[in-house]
């Protein structure tokens, strides 16, 4: 029959991720599948944010983990899925990383919000500003000399996902998440900057290593479903 | 309700839990879960609150800590879940305020007043309670861990804490004698700080067996139903109860990931620190892949099921209603709230002057 | 007297969307077909030739969960299905709201929900609530039907599915608390409760046990009977097809290769064996002895008896002697008084005791809930905390660092392999087991591909096993163990949802694994396939070990098989039934042995 063994091309744009960009989505409703997808994406991030902070034992303290692995994960599931990812790496974190290990309600909602925000910055960046510079906004080009045929360059990937993911993102992260903590009285004085510097490595450590494993191991299988959303919600 | 059925439900001990189970047939199972919610909420702005250390306030309120800490526990013995605390939790948890307690030590940022002397090392072995301490709690991990290292660690510092105080006052209570030994070590530091960071500790401590207590004793189902009662609709409840249903499935994929990986000689030979974290990130691959075949999965299943064209979803014994017990409850916390916070009166003042 | 069509599907087409690569084939190629209210219609192919897809378009899931994209509907779908009269798919001339020209588009009903229920293969992505109550009224709790109605469907369909007991309990029970078949019979439930006209059902009891198969079907062919309920089943058991189905659609590569009653449709013994379907053991005997029925091969037990009538059976081959067991082979596997209880407290294995010598092949069998995934997974390593004793070549496994070497020496191939697949690309599924083991590069390339091509998967060596069909990815768990050369290999349920050919093909790349010197354990619930390829086994029941010998000797005792609450295979039952009137007759166990003794008795009845 027709249509048989041929290619489908993702776009007729410039680029191959041309596609993902900051509108709403695909114009269609959130289909069944896609709302369970995204339930379950948040059951992921909160038991990945309860292990990043309690696998690492003595390594941790007080919600901070010196490996905090389920930081790349709600960027990824970020830049996949928009506004729910964005949604799974804040509850994720008042349930995983602040009610499990025993944060109590008010200082979890209260600090979560420096893990919802580096998400919400590096989907906007990416997909508003740097995708149309040769970008790939699902950051395949941190490990793919090609994607769908197109050459990426590696190295601008690279020192641009360092500069802006590992250090202005993430600082301000750091700043806002220890900030709370801080002024809710669970840090000490002194001690603010050895917590600072132990929130920052701790995620930058994590993105730095995990980021390509994810982005290379999944990120071709969810396009291939069709279940990259093309805008915020769809 | 006839009387096999009765039979059938007093028979069924323990209901499943966020994490594990609790105790069917108690008061704290009958609360409803605003309540439960409220609880962990007004005892962690008492344990926020008593833990500040604003000298205008009067200082921390340890006493008040102690008595909250004392009511979690309570309250997890009589749930039933405190056995599953111990067997899972309570190593994990402790590290933290031990850590909070360090920390608020030596980070105090210079606070005035009195000195005090922790002795490192006071030049002799004291032979006494400590020495009963080590012996026992040694003894006690020793047999159920069989790990020398597992059961050093405890029993070592619980000696030292027994010990250096017992120590400081040469009391023959509590040392019967003296081994002299090396050189004497100690410093010195304000007492506030002990006190600030004893009452961090507390703090602490009240936040995380609290939490524990509201994930062990709410059910998820209790969750979504009180969604509906606030009035979210049947699809949004719906999907909080998804997340919560999928938590389950997650772990048991977890664990059934794990083991495929042990299975194909994960753990044969010696890693590197690093290459365990590589394992870890491993895991996630199957993980995640796991989580969008069965989303796809779950969705035909929704389908089938009518999801889709639902217009008025009956509500179908998913509430509770408001008790007696939950107004008792929720008036005893706010009378606290408001003595503490409110009044800004300190127990621990009041008690001690 | 011929009832009203509910389904009527008309040269059906159906191609699944890509979104990137290459553009997928039909999946459904001009399926033609017709269903009768209250008509029980069977469903069986092998694995890949579309039952789901076919399951999913009578539902109406395709194309509404799995959507075509505009402007392609042409591409994707041919053809029509009409449910109760109305069209519930087809590619139809509609007018474009905005721009007014007529375009072709998907037509049909938006929701067939509550008429037509659905029932998937996998009960833990069925289950979507918290607790049994509110699993069973779901449904109707979607339909908007009053608390008392539902209460009152909701006990009397759970009654109907045998969880009656459970119902005082309902709203404390988590589904982690339930067994795989408890979960079934709860999804069987829910769809019971909101009375649907057609319920389909898409291989509902492969994780069952034969007897608990059995029950499961039988109540719905009650329910079908007290509601008049069309059924459709997938299923590749052809007992329960020929018991209870009307008529018998068989598929293969999204066509229908036939279509009929169960006589016309599973007297084709050619066509089953072409297409790699399951036949009963009593049709293969039939076919390949040349005995026949009034004028068809037999298919029940009493009807082979009737074919078999007056044979001679003094001239049946004498008694069939086993191979012994080779008494100085060294013991390889050995456990002595084992128990183990699971973190809730259940006590799954109450005092084990066997061993297994090096070159054995031995079956592990028993109920769903015996202990035998659990036995095995401690003989693995993978479950640490156990009393008693149990050793792998010599080396106890209560030592923490023999458990940490096990893998080396047992490989174990999970149940569902959707639990074992974890890496991205077939060749590195494969190579995992092998790098953790340190082989050197040049020789994981040589072991990946040759275990591959053994399983005849080398043509997928790139491809990302989360786009294998089943029975390809129950394959490759198989290649990754195999792979890293293990002494013993336990295969849990290896034939699970796997089509005749394809589970025959595993067992014999077992049987060639353990001829060249691997000791096999395979756990299964297909008594044809341990009759036919293991000589020992090891019957467990309520968590210890019932028999412990000859597969012969067990399936030839009725007293230990009802004790054991295991349904023999139907060559097996022939041989008891026949021998209730001809002691001497030997105990034949399965359809090579049928053939062999019936050919034997033709060659002296020939001379």
């Amino acid at each position: 029959m027709s249509g048989e063994g041929k290619t489908v091309s993702n776009t007729k744009n410039k680029y191959p991720w041309s596609n993902y960009t900051l509108k709403l989505g695909r114009g269609e409703p959130v289909s069944t599948t896609q709302y369970v997808l995204y339930a379950v994406q948040i059951a992921a991030v909160i038991i990945l944010s309860y292990l990043s902070v309690v696998l690492l034992g003595p390594l941790s303290y007080s919600g901070i983990s010196l490996f905090y692995f389920v930081y790349p994960f709600f960027l990824v599931f970020t830049m996949w899925w928009g506004i729910w990812g964005i949604l799974g790496a804040y509850i994720g974190c008042v349930v995983g990383a602040g009610l499990m290990v025993g944060l109590g309600p008010v200082a979890s909602g209260a600090y979560a919000i420096s893990d919802l925000i580096p998400p919400l910055i590096a989907f906007i960046v990416y997909r508003g500003l740097l995708a149309n510079r040769g970008i790939d906004s699902l950051w395949r080009d941190l490990t793919d000399k090609e994607v769908a045929g197109f050459k990426t360059n590696r190295v601008a990937a690279w020192v641009l996902f360092i500069a802006i993911n590992g250090v202005i993102i993430n600082a301000v992260s750091a700043e806002l998440g220890v900030g709370i903590e801080n002024y809710l009285g669970l840090i000490p004085p002194g001690a603010f900057w050895g917590w600072w510097a132990g929130w920052f490595f701790g995620d930058l450590l994590a993105m730095i290593i995990i980021t390509p494993v994810l982005v290379k191991g999944l990120t071709n299988l969810v396009e291939r479903q069709g279940l990259i959303n093309r805008g915020w919600i769809t | 309700m006839a009387k096999d059925d009765v039979e059938a439900r007093t028979s069924k001990k323990y209901v499943r839990t966020f994490i594990f189970s609790m105790k069917t047939g108690t008061p704290i199972e009958k609360l409803h879960v605003i309540t439960k919610f409220f609880m962990i909420a007004a005892m962690s702005v008492l344990a926020l609150y008593m833990f500040d250390i604003s000298v205008s306030k009067g200082g921390p309120d340890i006493i008040g800590l102690i008595f909250l800490l004392i009511i979690v526990f309570a309250l997890l013995i009589i749930s039933g879940t405190s056995k599953y605390l111990v067997n899972s939790y309570l190593l994990l948890a402790l590290p933290v305020p031990i850590s909070e307690f360090i920390w608020w030590l030596f980070f105090d940022g210079g606070l005035p007043g009195a000195k005090v002397t922790f002795y490192l090392w006071p030049g002799f072995f004291p032979f006494g309670l400590s020495t009963a301490v080590l012996v026992l709690v040694f003894g006690v991990v020793y047999y159920r861990t069989r790990s020398f290292i597992i059961a050093v660690i405890p029993a070592v510092l619980l000696w030292w804490l027994t010990a250096m105080p017992g120590t400081l006052d040469f009391s023959p209570l509590t040392t019967w004698f003296k081994l002299p030994i090396g050189a004497t070590s100690s410093f010195t530091l304000p007492y506030l700080s002990v006190t600030v960071a004893l009452s961090k500790a507390l703090g602490f401590a009240v936040l995380i067996y609290t939490s524990f207590l509201f994930l062990l004793t709410t059910r998820d189902t209790e969750i979504a139903g009180a969604m509906r009662q606030l009035g979210l609709s049947f699809k949004k409840s719906f999907f909080i109860a998804l997340i919560f249903r999928s938590l389950n499935t997650l772990l048991i994929d977890y664990e059934n990931i794990r083991m495929a990986q042990t299975a194909r000689a994960a753990g044969v030979n010696r890693k590197s620190v690093f290459s365990k974290i590589i394992d870890l990130a491993y895991v996630s691959i199957p993980l995640v892949a796991t989580m969008i075949r069965r989303s796809t999965e779950m969705g035909v299943a929704l389908y089938a099921r009518g999801f889709e064209a639902s217009k008025k979803v009956t509500s179908f014994k998913e509430t509770k209603g408001i008790t007696y017990m939950d107004v008792t409850v929720i008036a005893i916390l706010s009378a606290f709230l408001i003595y503490e916070v409110v009044l800004g009166h300190n127990i621990n003042n009041l008690l001690i002057r | 007297m011929t009832r009203t069509p509910v389904l009527e599907v008309k040269d059906f087409w159906w191609k699944y969307r890509s979104f990137v690569g290459v553009e997928n084939p039909y999946t459904l190629k001009g399926l033609s077909f017709t269903v009768e209210k209250g008509e029980f219609l069977g469903i069986i192919g092998p694995s890949g030739a579309g039952k789901t897809t076919l399951c999913y378009a009578l539902t109406g899931i395709i194309p509404k969960v799995f959507s075509v994209p505009y402007g392609q509907e042409n591409e994707h779908i041919k053809g029509e299905i009409k449910l109760f009269g109305q069209t519930l798919t087809k590619v139809d001339k509609v007018k474009d709201e905005k721009t007014g020209n007529m375009v072709d588009r998907v037509v049909g009903m938006k929701q067939t929900a509550p008429r037509v229920g659905l029932l998937l293969q996998d009960p833990e992505n069925q289950f979507l609530r918290m607790d049994l109550l509110h699993e069973i009224s779901f449904g109707m709790e979607l339909l908007g039907l009053s608390e008392g109605e539902i209460e009152s469907r909701a006990k009397e369909a759970l009654e109907l599915v045998g969880l009656g007991p459970l119902w005082p309990i309902a709203d404390l029970v988590h589904p982690s608390e339930l067994s795989g078949g408890q979960k079934q019979r709860a999804a069987i439930a829910s769809f019971i409760a909101l009375r649907p006209e057609v319920l389909i059902l898409d291989e509902p009891t492969s994780n069952l046990d034969p007897e608990g198969k059995l029950g499961i079907i039988q109540a719905i062919d009650n329910i079908k009977k007290e509601y008049d309920i069309t059924i459709i089943l997938v299923e590749h058991n052809p007992e329960v097809i020929q018991k209870y189905a009307d008529k018998v659609l068989a598929i293969n590569d999204g066509q229908a290769i036939a279509y009929g009653t169960t006589e016309q449709v599973y007297s084709q013994c050619k066509l089953f064996d072409e297409n790699g379907l399951y036949s009963s053991d009593i049709a293969r005997i039939g076919w390949k002895a040349g005995l026949s029925y009034n004028g068809r091969v037999p298919f029940t037990v009493d009807e082979m008896l009737t074919a078999f009538g007056g044979r001679n059976q003094k001239s049946l081959a004498p008694n069939l002697e086993d191979d012994p067991i080779d008494e100085s082979a060294q013991e390889i596997i050995s456990v002595k008084d084992l128990s183990f209880s699971y973190e809730d407290g259940t006590q799954a294995l109450k005092g084990v005791t066997f061993t297994i010598k090096q070159g054995e092949y031995v079956g592990l069998i028993g109920q769903n809930g015996a202990g035998k995934s659990t036995v095995s997974k401690i003989i693995s390593g993978l479950y640490k905390k156990f009393q008693g004793e149990a050793k792998v070549n010599g080396m106890d496994l209560r030592d923490k660092k023999v458990i940490q070497k096990i893998p080396c020496y047992v490989g174990y191939v999970f149940q569902n392999p959707d639990n074992q697949i974890f890496m991205r690309k077939v060749y590195d599924e494969v190579a995992y087991g092998l790098k953790n083991l340190k082989v050197p590069q040049q020789e994981v390339d040589q072991r990946v591909k040759e275990a591959l091509k053994s399983v005849g998967l080398l043509s997928k060596i790139d491809e990302d096993p989360m786009f294998l069909g089943k029975g390809e990815k129950r394959r490759l768990t198989v290649a990754s163990i195999l792979a890293m050369n293990p002494k013993i290999m336990i295969v849990d349920e290896p034939t699970t949802g796997q089509d005749f050919k394809m589970s025959e093909d595993i067992m014999n790349l077992l049987e060639e694994l353990n001829k060249a010197g691997t000791t096999i354990l395979v756990i299964t619930h297909d008594m044809t396939l341990v009759s036919e390829h293991t000589k020992r086994v090891i019957v467990m029941h309520n968590g210890a070990v019932l028999y412990d010998g000859s597969t012969r000797g067990f399936f030839s005792n009725e007293e230990l098989l009802d004790k054991a609450d295991i349904i023999p295979p139907m060559a097996a039952r022939f041989s008891l039934e026949y021998k209730k009137k001809n002691p001497a007759a030997p105990n034949l166990m399965n359809v090579k042995e049928w053939v062999t003794a019936l050919n034997h008795v033709e060659q002296t009845e020939s001379k």
